[in-house]
């Protein structure tokens, strides 16, 4: 018999269900889609908190929710919440609230994680031979708090942010400024554009084959404003979009409200989602608009199915990318790299460590030198807060944090565990840093000279003499790294109780 | 009160009016020869039940319009006033046509089947002595008159209750009383059957008997006159403003209300003196123009006790028994799995929509089951089997609709059931009545869920199915399915709207869907070829889509509209609508199916539906338009439509200056009887 399951999306101006039956090739079939609104995100965003009405009303949605999850004898059910909550300072009595009266249990999403489960669904249903992960693409989901942005390239994800420029803060914030009445459009016009070019800077200085957006609002703005024409339209022109969008760009909201008989609430998010777009579109010109219907529960339920799904190779460009924005020695962290990797990999034994780990392991190698982009002196401080503020989808921030801290015990003996970040490790986390931090300063060592010597270098690990045997090639000159060597093996042998042993191979 | 006459507008008729001439049909039958006489008495009472649901609907509203001063102009045109004024003028030339027929024709056959209706005075004295007993024993305790003087103000008068007023001169200071007796019609019978001779049937009138010795209610006292009336009151209640969590409440308790809503007709007997009518007049605060002087009996809803009554299947049509098709012997659930299903009530039983949900209620696959019940008859087997799945444990949801018109009373006595049961009782969703006819079973199989849909254009209600014309579809097409389900999440407030696969729901985009079809079948129209529009219902009066089938009628789509009850749109005008051809089928069954076909470049699409195409039906309630796909339903389809554009029985052809012509069979043409023809 088929397993029925559930998701529940809490997000900022809704609440879904999705009821689905998972198919044994690994497939899903929709069964239910319900949405209730409900605008935690107005009061998060504004007041940053959720007040006592949403607590209420959550719960009765959620009671709804249930009866039909009972219907369909529903077994699994995976509930996360986003942006709206996560931002409130009373989250965890929101979410303690939710499940005493349900027993319902939400899940507070990351944004990387929101990107990587949008980024799944993506590309489920645009990537592959479908075309249109091809070149270079943006990927941008409006959102009523956030507008999130997810750079690819080739289908690989290099660069994922998250702005708080969503059209409710925004206006928000502006309500918030004493504009004359006259000027407020031209002002937020110019916010949002003075911020979408702002983001541009950041991201590669490169030409745009397309716009993939995500979430109702773009469509609905354009079913809108094409008069319906273009309403069922998934892939638009922009030189097409953009003639349609500039004329009602110039409207002012009560002119907008007017226009399209919309309500006061749906004005406020709609217009201010029109200037966000347009201003997205000038700054980076793309050939065509890819307008997409997937949301985060397919995220979710795909994220269900398919477990053994490697993200990695995104994880990984995109620190690759990162280290290039601060002009990291490629060289070098490619070389510390491939050492990691071959050093976590023929210690599994010793350190029992899961794949995972491996690619925090693999991000920290890649990143422990940015910090030289702040100053070379103590860059392993620099580095650290530089990659624990940096945003990598598909990490957590708490992986992300763990992978700063191994990256600055590359140097210098104590080892550290975060307590600049004020990042709080539990035990086994700490140990996990130990060891990693142990492979990482090993790894290093190996290339000290930033002349890639660790390519030569053959690891052997010893099982019965509880030793790990550096074999260096006969004929170069490795001083300087079997000095360090030497120096940085001790936290090694401290942390595995295992020798490490230099060992020059003439036959090398 | 004369009324010239009408100028009707350039576009549409008048809704009121029109429904009028829908009566007018119904009288029709009444009058017709042609029909048994049991029939004929049985249609002349549903003319007068048709006739005080209109006044308690429809003519409220347009009082209460022009108390509001309200001066919008209906869709042909008219305020409210001058609408009162033509439907006051037609009610009164009806009532003395219905007078006609029921007095020297009616009755006259009834005396000719030795079924006669007395007057005390025609009596023999053995029949004068069961009166006076059953007076004595029956009538007499339960009934009280009640005096309206300085000490004892004018009684609140109920709706649909018959009265006598009585005036009496005191004995001892010769002071004219003027008090009512309440005919008491709702705990007695309404005709008395007396001692006849073998082969004659004698009846009296209720009212006659009180009347026959009303004194014994003025001892001492002379009865000086006594007048029968009867008082019709705004059936209506608003419902703005109301929490969906007291709505039973709040339907129970309005329920008492109805009967005391401002009174919008009195009906006199002829003979009424002008002091009586004074006193109810300005007691009863109605206007001068809403009084009807009648001849005796009023309210000829007694007939249809009589047709029960009466043993004489002579005198009635031929019993008819709906057959159950073959694809129900067997389980309902494997049957709807192999193929889509369908049922055409009368002429099939509803018996196998209670078998599937009996089905489900024992079936340990079966999770869930979810119902939208509208109308729903007393005792219903529905009900029970409902019932009987919450208490094996499945999850049971029921809408019930508790603003049904007039079933309210049915539905909370169902309401109460059920939640006792364990259902989980809906009632609606405030502000937007519930009307669509659905039933969603979900049961968890070998391969997975798999929902099982019946969906249909008429109630739940198996006595109903007995007469109404209705049609039924069983699918479990997996978008149908879901599209039921989302349904179910919108009505039951679990969900807003967020996506419809195939089903068109009103209010959200019925409408839509219906103008995009027209608007499709106008595109793919060519002088040469040519579309087709038939269309089913009981009603047409949305303006949006009237002036859609006009469009239509201009590209050349030929359109052919069976509208049983209120038609706005002008067929046959030229230049506007002489491509639409509009008629309307009386007769032995109430047709009640909405049933539609597009040609659409002759790959036509099928639909049936709980909506008519009425403002009321798009915007304020939840109605569903559902697509056929199977290919032998669509046949049958075909097969219905044929009928109801062949029939030449029961047929009326609606002409472009609002007249009803009834079709005639041409000499040499073959008869065809929608309702035998389904029936063999």
């Amino acid at each position: 018999m088929l397993k029925t399951c559930a998701a529940i999306d809490l997000g900022s101006n809704a609440i879904r269900l999705t009821i689905f039956e998972c198919l044994p090739d690994g497939g899903y079939k929709i069964l239910e889609s319900l949405s209730q609104p409900l605008r935690l995100g107005k009061e998060t965003f504004v007041n940053l908190e959720i007040g006592p009405e949403h607590f209420k009303k959550a719960v009765k949605i959620i009671e709804g929710f249930s009866r039909v999850m009972d219907e369909y004898a529903v077994s699994t059910v995976i509930s996360v919440t986003t942006s709206a909550v996560r931002e409130a300072k009373n989250r965890l009595d929101f979410i303690d609230y939710i499940q005493s009266k349900t027993g319902v249990r939400l899940e507070i999403l990351e944004d990387t994680e929101e990107t990587r489960l949008t980024f799944l669904a993506l590309e489920r249903e645009l990537g592959g031979d479908k075309g249109y992960f091809s070149g270079n693409n943006l990927i941008i989901e409006l959102g009523s708090g956030n507008v999130k942005t997810i750079f690819i390239r080739d289908g690989v994800i290099l660069v994922s942010q998250l702005h708080k420029i969503g059209a409710l803060r925004v206006m928000e914030i502006l309500k918030d400024v004493n504009i004359q009445q006259h000027k407020f459009e031209k002002v937020l016009r110019e916010f949002i554009r003075t911020d979408v070019h702002l983001l541009r800077e950041e991201l590669p200085d490169e030409k745009l084959d397309r716009f993939i957006v995500v979430g109702a609002l773009v469509p609905e703005i354009i079913s809108y404003i094409s008069s319906g024409k273009l309403k069922n339209k998934r892939r638009l022109k922009t030189l097409e979009l953009m003639k349609i969008l500039d004329e009602y760009g110039k409207l002012t909201l009560h002119q907008f409200t007017e226009r399209f008989s919309l309500s006061q609430d749906r004005a406020d998010i709609l217009l201010p989602s029109l200037h966000i777009f347009t201003g997205f579109l000038d700054s980076f010109s793309p050939r065509e608009v890819v307008l997409s219907e997937i949301t985060l529960t397919d995220g979710l339920i795909l994220n269900l199915g398919r477990k053994s799904y490697d993200f990695s190779p995104h994880i990984l460009a995109s620190a690759e990318y990162l280290g290039k924005k601060y002009f990291n020695d490629e060289e070098h962290a490619a070389g510390v790299h491939s050492i990691s990797v071959e050093i976590f990999n023929k210690t599994k034994s010793l350190h029992r460590l899961k794949k995972g780990d491996l690619l925090i392991l693999e991000v920290a190698a890649i990143l422990h030198d940015v910090g030289r982009f702040v100053n070379s002196r103590e860059h392993h401080k620099h580095s650290e807060y530089l990659i624990a503020n940096a945003s990598i989808a598909g990490l957590t921030r708490k992986q992300l944090q763990m992978a700063a801290v191994i990256a600055r015990n590359h140097r210098r003996f104590t080892i550290k565990y975060g307590e600049n970040l004020k990042a709080g490790f539990s035990s086994r986390e700490r140990m996990k840093i130990r060891k990693l931090s142990a492979i990482l300063r090993l790894a290093n060592t190996l290339d000290l000279g930033h002349s890639g010597t660790g390519s030569g270098v053959n690891i052997r690990y010893q099982k019965k003499k509880e030793r790990l045997r550096f074999e260096i090639p006969g004929r170069g000159d490795f001083q300087l790294e079997e000095w360090g060597f030497n120096r940085s093996k001790r936290l090694f042998e401290a942390v595995f109780n295992t020798e490490c042993q230099w060992f020059v191979n003439e036959e090398l | 009160m004369a009324v010239k006459k009408i100028q009707w507008d350039k576009n549409y008729f008048n809704r009121e009016y029109s429904w009028l001439l829908f009566n007018d049909r119904v009288l029709n039958l009444a009058a017709d020869k042609s029909l048994p006489l049991l029939e004929r008495a049985r249609f002349n009472a549903i003319f007068s039940t048709n006739l005080d649901e209109f006044f308690m609907v429809r003519v409220a509203s347009i009082i209460r319009r022009m108390e509001l001063a309200d001066r919008r102009l209906d869709i042909s045109g008219f305020t409210p006033e001058e609408q009162l004024l033509f439907v006051i003028d037609k009610v009164k030339n009806q009532l003395k046509k219905q007078e006609k027929i029921f007095h020297s024709d009616i009755l006259e056959a009834f005396a000719g089947k030795n079924i006669f209706f007395d007057k005390i005075a025609d009596l023999t004295k053995e029949q004068q002595q069961f009166v006076f007993n059953y007076f004595q024993e029956r009538i007499f305790p339960v009934t009280l008159p009640m005096a309206c003087d300085l000490g004892h103000p004018f009684p609140m008068l109920l709706s649909d209750q018959l009265y006598l007023a009585v005036y009496s001169r005191m004995e001892r200071d010769g002071k004219r009383l003027f008090s009512i007796i309440p005919i008491p019609h709702k705990v007695l019978p309404r005709i008395i059957r007396l001692p006849s001779a073998k082969d004659e049937r004698h009846f009296i009138m209720l009212e006659d008997a009180v009347r026959a010795y009303l004194e014994q209610f003025y001892i001492g006292n002379e009865v000086l006159e006594n007048t029968l009336f009867r008082v019709t009151r705004d059936a209506e209640f608003s419902l703005e403003d109301m929490d969906a969590e007291d709505l039973r409440q709040k339907v129970a308790s309005q329920l008492k209300e109805r009967k005391k809503g401002p009174a919008v007709r009195l009906e006199v007997e002829k003979s009424a003196p002008n002091s009586v009518l004074k006193r109810l007049v300005s007691e009863l605060e109605i206007d001068k123009n809403l009084v009807f002087k009648l001849k005796v009996p009023l309210d000829f809803s007694y007939l249809l006790s009589l047709y029960e009554e009466l043993d004489n299947p002579e005198l009635k049509y031929t019993p008819f028994r709906g057959k159950t098709p073959a694809w129900t012997e067997k389980s309902i659930f494997t049957s709807i799995s192999k193929k889509d299903r369908y049922l055409h009530h009368p002429y099939h039983l509803f018996n196998p929509v209670v078998k599937l949900v009996e089905e489900a209620a024992v079936d340990p696959k079966v999770l869930a089951v979810k119902l939208v019940l509208y109308r729903v008859s007393a005792n219903s087997p529905i009900v029970k089997a409902l019932k009987k799945a919450a208490e094996n444990g499945k999850q049971v949801s029921v809408l019930l609709e508790l603003y049904a018109r007039f079933d309210e009373e049915n539905n909370l006595i169902n309401a109460k059931i059920l939640e006792e049961a364990g259902c989980h009782v809906i009632y609606g969703v405030v502000g937007f009545k519930t009307h669509a006819k659905a039933l969603l079973i979900i049961r968890r199989e070998a391969g997975g869920i798999r929902r099982f849909v019946h969906l249909a254009t008429g109630n739940y209600n198996d006595r109903t199915a007995r007469v109404y014309s209705d049609f039924g579809l069983f699918t479990v097409r997996e978008d149908i399915a879901e599209d039921v389900s989302h349904l179910f999440n919108v009505i039951t407030g679990y969900s807003r709207p967020v996506r419809w696969r195939r089903l068109g729901v009103a209010p959200i985009n019925l409408r839509e869907k219906i103008l995009e079809l027209i608007e499709n079948e106008i595109a793919k129209s060519r002088k040469e070829m040519p579309g087709h529009i038939f269309a089913k219902m009981n009603s047409l009066l949305d303006k949006e889509i009237i002036d859609a089938l006009y469009r239509a009628s201009r590209s050349h789509v030929k359109i052919d509209l069976v509208v049983r009850g209120i038609c706005a749109l002008k067929p046959g005008v030229k230049g506007l609508s002489e491509n639409i051809f509009v008629r309307s089928i009386v007769g032995r069954f109430l047709e009640h199916a909405r049933i539609f076909r597009f040609n659409n470049n002759n790959s036509p699409l099928y639909f049936i539906s709980s909506a008519d195409w009425m403002p009321r039906n798009l915007n304020k309630r939840i109605e569903a338009l559902v697509p056929v796909d199977d290919d032998e339903i669509k046949s049958y389809l075909d097969r219905i439509i044929s009928f109801n554009l062949a029939d030449n029985v029961n047929s009326w052809v609606l002409l472009p200056d609002g007249r009803y012509k009834r079709v005639k069979m041409k000499s040499g043409e073959e008869k065809i009887d929608i309702f035998e023809n389904f029936m063999r």
